[in-house]
């Protein structure tokens, strides 16, 4: 039976999706961001960090009984399971059968994905789910590199299949704007010009940079790779300026 | 989505700080009235307490009622009345500003002492004239000392109740702790709307004609009738003739201010036309529930202030007349309520005691005014005085009135915003009560379906039927944390160590199954209910002697139909909804899931050492403590022990259920502390929770501090799966839940609330009241960690106690430069 290694289910999340739902996080990324601020995430392995471990193995209804306990959270709006990690690609088959059966089980689905992983799994699962969530991080490729450890290209060619799918969810793009890597205006007018490639009606948010899951780190002992920068005074007004200019934007449709 | 997240509220703070001046929605009368009155410190006002006190020394042997009537005619003759700048609604129970009131038939024995103490006492300090102090030494508190209810009760109870209830000195023991010594009536909700429909000249004119009716020859018509009817009318003219001095001194004034004459003038003409008689408008409506409101307050010290009804409904029909008709706008509307919410405020709950200061920490006051809900025909009541009443909630940066909000299936969506975005504005008010879990236990109780769907909310979260409801005795609230401690240690507690308390159950360090441990204290618990209940007894009995209420029972058809005072302990045809508190259900539950889990079942402690730690406050215990906090807690919708919270409920259900009958009321099991957890955390040690000695016990239905890991979904699922829903037996359950502004932002963040609201109500939970975080609440939580341990903040995938946060993580947060999502 298909298990998936877990490393946090949360209730009652409001930023992940419509309504009121349940994040379901996977363990392992194929990706090492330096600003990930859920580090015991990374790696395929269970860990400990401060004390408790994480990263448990369950069966595909163990986790939907888990999400089924806030149902009637969802009923008044358009909550339920949202998929998230780490990366959910890491564990395609895993995560199209959560996808799958939760359908069957009536519940609303989304899903956050870096888009770096199997085109296979994102196309099907992508054809399943009420929204998706990935990331466009930067079009620089060198830049993306050494920023998170793999190149873009991959990502972005992805991003192009799940947008033209005909069958699929909202889409909405986002982009985390780290100091140093993406937070310059050039950055974010390439986006843009790449997302208005696309087709029509889909959402793109900034996420701006916060160093919240700093204290994981130090419990998990490892150092902390973004130290003490900031975002610059101003500067996602100045972006966010950018991304309206070209009449793109998140509506809130489904709430 | 914007940045800078901040509630509404926050915003004006955060303006304030800045320009140095408050900033208000609208300058209008009720914002001048405000400013004037904001800071100050509160004054006792001694006229209340002087003239019950002149008067009662005239009338002694005479029937209560009647004393009492008598009572109130000389404070409505003599007592200094004010008309005030800006204020059009006249009558107050003291001087200008703010000020509380002397009761001194209530616990006056205890005046001289607590009037020396209470301008430096922490928990909301007054202040006195040196001139008061000393009326109040030489002539009411001698007047009343030994006669006092406090006095009475304090020698009634039986040496077992006794040992539960008082220290030697006769203070509070905090174990099972009578409130009725320091408040002469439970919460209460009047009828305001007999007097808007017939006026005092009408419900009056009734009273004569019946008296006129009785027979000479008949001892009770003598006995009984006449002092109700004579009181009733003496009562009546007490509160027209007050009215009618503000109506004199308000025409002084217009003549002395020419400039303000029309506004003097109008105040005149109100307070000689109501409460006499039926209002002619919406100002005049107002004007005449604020004068009895304000009566019922010099008349007696009712739990959490005088409770005010459906406002929404009651002024519906003159609010829309003066609309329609173009006589009032629905911003002078607002104003005049927001004056009648500043005056409320001016009037301090006065707690003399420790316990009810105690347990009524910060000033607090409950005086619910009710919007929402079906009608009486089971319908939606919504209506534009309910809007108008949210918007005041929003524009008008002031704590009260106690604002609260019934919801019901087919509440409208405007209205379900509104409330939501009234919350989020930062105040935090309306609180929740559910039509739909509380109208079908009214039913089960006797009411009518008309007189269920029209209840009001009263207090801080009960209910009433005006007119069918009919108990006023203040009840116990019972700290099962301490029960849990007596379990422990043969009926002991650790801070009174050698004396036996309560009951020894038996020897729990040989117990070999977690059912003997917790059959032990579900004994335990059960005595604790005894007691409660042979002090609801006592205190049902004697209360009459002491308290009568001529304006309350005015107001009250079942009175008026049996000429029965609303304090005696029978009224023909009431309906008797009393309750008594479980205080400490989370500390408990967590404690014997603890128990359960590592002494009985994976057997890595045993009760001796268990109770060794405990002796120690876990110093040198640190590893177990820590293993204890790991077990299943209450507030995370796991079924290990929810199971066991349920067990809990439904014993006290059972024994309620069987013993209320006799007592000829229903003592319903209910989950709301006030603030009381906190003083009664203060005489229990450590708790097998790992909770520390003399800390807060958990509060009301909440989880234990720090125990809720799951979020405010899994508090709501778990307080539904501990409730025993076949029982009727059973009231609120206080539910506290933090919100975070940046959480609910924008549109969709209301409509996230709304959904989270409609949540609440399908799973039929009786009370929900949102403390909406703000960066205030953060800084308190950096300077007293211990304060807010459940303190949970969630961030982008990550939940974390914000205390445990590294400090400057914590000022991360509170800076909030960049959009997180707690």
């Amino acid at each position: 039976m298909e298990q998936g290694l877990i490393s946090n289910i949360q209730h009652y999340s409001l930023q992940d999706g419509p309504g009121i739902r349940t994040t379901v996080f996977l363990k392992g990324c194929p990706l090492r961001c330096r600003w990930c601020c859920n580090p015991e995430t990374q790696s395929m392995e269970p860990e400990t960090m401060k004390g408790t471990v994480t990263g448990t193995w369950m069966t595909v209804d163990q986790v939907l009984r888990e999400v089924e306990k806030d149902e009637i959270f969802y009923r008044h709006g358009a909550g339920g399971l949202t998929v998230s990690g780490g990366e959910p690609l890491m564990q395609g088959a895993f995560t199209l059968a959560l996808i799958r059966e939760a359908k069957k089980r009536y519940l609303s689905t989304a899903m956050e994905t870096s888009g770096q992983g199997d085109s296979g799994f994102l196309l099907e699962i992508a054809g399943l789910l009420d929204t998706i969530y990935m990331d466009i991080k930067s079009m620089d490729e060198a830049k993306h590199r050494k920023w998170t450890g793999a190149g873009n290209a991959a990502i972005l060619q992805n991003i192009v299949q799940v947008a033209y799918l005909k069958q699929r969810g909202r889409l909405i793009l986002r982009t985390p704007v780290i100091p140093g890597f993406n937070d310059e205006p050039e950055k974010i007018e390439a986006i843009c010009q790449f997302v208005e490639t696309l087709p029509p009606g889909i959402g793109y948010e900034l996420l701006p940079y916060h160093r919240l899951g700093r204290d994981k780190y130090t419990g998990l002992d490892r150092d902390y790779p973004m130290e003490d920068v900031k975002l610059p005074e101003g500067r996602i007004e100045t972006l966010r300026a950018i991304v309206e200019g070209h009449g793109l934007g998140l509506w809130d449709y489904s709430i | 989505m914007a940045l800078h997240v901040l509630s509404g509220q926050e915003a004006r703070i955060e303006k304030e700080i800045e320009t140095g001046a408050p900033v208000y929605v609208s300058n209008n009368r009720a914002t001048r009235l405000l400013e004037r009155v904001r800071t100050q410190k509160p004054v006792i006002d001694i006229e209340r307490g002087l003239y019950f006190t002149e008067s009662f020394r005239e009338t002694e042997g005479q029937p209560l009622n009647l004393r009492w009537a008598k009572a109130l005619y000389h404070y409505a003759e003599n007592a200094t009345v004010y008309i005030e700048e800006d204020q059009l609604l006249a009558g107050r129970a003291g001087k200008l500003g703010r000020y509380g009131v002397l009761y001194p038939e209530l616990d006056g024995d205890i005046l001289d002492e607590a009037i020396a103490r209470l301008p430096e006492r922490e928990t909301s300090p007054f202040d006195i004239d040196p001139a008061d102090a000393k009326i109040v030494a030489e002539v009411i508190s001698p007047f009343w000392k030994g006669k006092t209810f406090h006095e009475d009760l304090g020698t009634a109870f039986p040496p077992d109740t006794r040992k539960l209830t008082y220290n030697a000195d006769g203070t509070s023991r905090f174990i099972v702790n009578e409130t009725a010594s320091y408040r002469s009536s439970i919460q209460w909700v009047h009828d305001y709307e007999i007097v808007l429909q017939k006026g005092i000249s009408g419900i009056k004119a009734e009273a004569v004609e019946r008296l006129g009716t009785l027979d000479p020859d008949s001892a009770v018509d003598t006995m009984e009738k006449k002092p109700f009817l004579e009181a009733t009318i003496l009562t009546c003219d007490a509160i027209v003739l007050w009215a009618h001095r503000h109506a004199v001194l308000a025409r002084e004034k217009a003549e002395r201010d020419p400039a303000n004459r029309d506004f003097y003038l109008k105040i005149a003409e109100a307070s000689d036309w109501v409460p006499e008689n039926p209002p002619r408008s919406f100002y005049e409506a107002v004007q005449s529930q604020w004068y009895v409101q304000m009566f019922s307050r010099i008349e007696q010290k009712t739990g959490t202030v005088i409770s005010n009804g459906r406002m929404d409904q009651y002024l519906w029909p003159y609010y829309k007349h003066d609309i329609v008709a173009g006589i009032i706008t629905a911003d002078e509307a607002q104003e005049l309520l927001e004056s009648m919410w500043v005056a409320m405020s001016e009037y301090v709950d006065l707690y003399l005691s420790e316990a009810g200061g105690a347990f009524n920490e910060g000033y607090a006051h409950w005086e619910a005014v009710t919007i929402g809900g079906v009608d009486r025909d089971g319908v939606d009541a919504t209506n534009d005085l309910s809007y108008l009443f949210l918007r005041s909630k929003r524009d008008f940066p002031l704590n009260y009135p106690d604002l609260a909000a019934r919801v019901h299936t087919l509440s409208p969506r405007r209205y379900l915003y509104e409330v939501a975005e009234t919350i989020k504005e930062g105040s935090g008010f309306p609180k929740l009560i559910n039509d739909d879990e509380v109208i079908p236990l009214l039913l089960a109780k006797g009411a009518t379906m008309e007189e269920a769907n029209d209840y009001a909310v009263s207090g801080c979260s009960e209910v009433r039927m005006p007119n069918r409801d009919t108990y006023t005795s203040p009840c116990a609230y019972i700290n099962f944390a301490a029960a849990l401690e007596m379990t422990l240690f043969h009926g002991q507690m650790l801070k009174w160590e050698g004396e036996t308390i309560g009951l020894d159950v038996g020897a729990v360090e040989d117990f070999e199954t977690f059912d003997q441990f917790l059959d032990a204290y579900l004994r335990e618990q059960k005595y604790f209910i005894r007691h409660a209940f042979i002090q609801q007894h006592e205190i049902i009995r004697l209360r009459a002697r002491h308290f009568a209420s001529p304006l309350g029972s005015t107001l009250h058809k079942l009175c008026r139909d049996s000429f029965t005072d609303l304090h005696q302990p029978v009224i023909p045809g009431g309906i008797d909804l009393g309750y008594f508190e479980f205080i400490g259900y989370g500390t408990v539950i967590d404690s014997l899931a603890a128990i359960r889990k590592f002494v009985y079942e994976e057997r890595k402690v045993t009760i001796r050492e268990l109770q060794e730690a405990i002796r120690h406050n876990f110093e040198g215990y640190e590893e177990l403590r820590k293993l204890l906090q790991s077990a299943p807690a209450y507030g995370n919708n796991d079924p290990y022990a929810d199971a066991i919270g349920k067990r809990l409920d439904r014993e006290a259900l059972d024994f309620t259920a069987k013993y209320s009958g006799e007592l000829g009321i229903h003592l319903d099991l209910r989950l709301v502390p006030f603030t009381s957890h906190v003083p009664f955390g203060k005489v229990v040690s450590a708790t097998p929770n790992g909770r520390l000695a003399w800390t807060p016990l958990s509060d009301g239905s909440s989880a234990s501090q720090g125990a809720d890991k799951n979020g405010p979904t899994a508090v709501l699922l778990s307080n539904f799966a501990t409730k025993n829903q076949g029982y009727r037996d059973r009231a609120a359950r206080l539910l506290n839940v933090k919100l975070s502004p940046s959480c609910v932002a924008g549109d969709t963040g209301t409509a996230k609330l709304v959904q989270f609201i409609q949540a609440w109500h399908d799973l039929r939970l009786w009370h929900i009241q949102f403390n909406v975080l703000n960066t205030e609440t953060l800084r308190e939580a950096q300077r007293k960690p211990e304060e807010y341990r459940n303190l949970l903040v969630r961030i982008a995938g990550y939940s974390a106690y914000f205390t445990e946060l590294s400090r400057d993580l914590q000022d991360d947060i509170i800076a909030r430069t960049e959009q997180i999502a707690i």
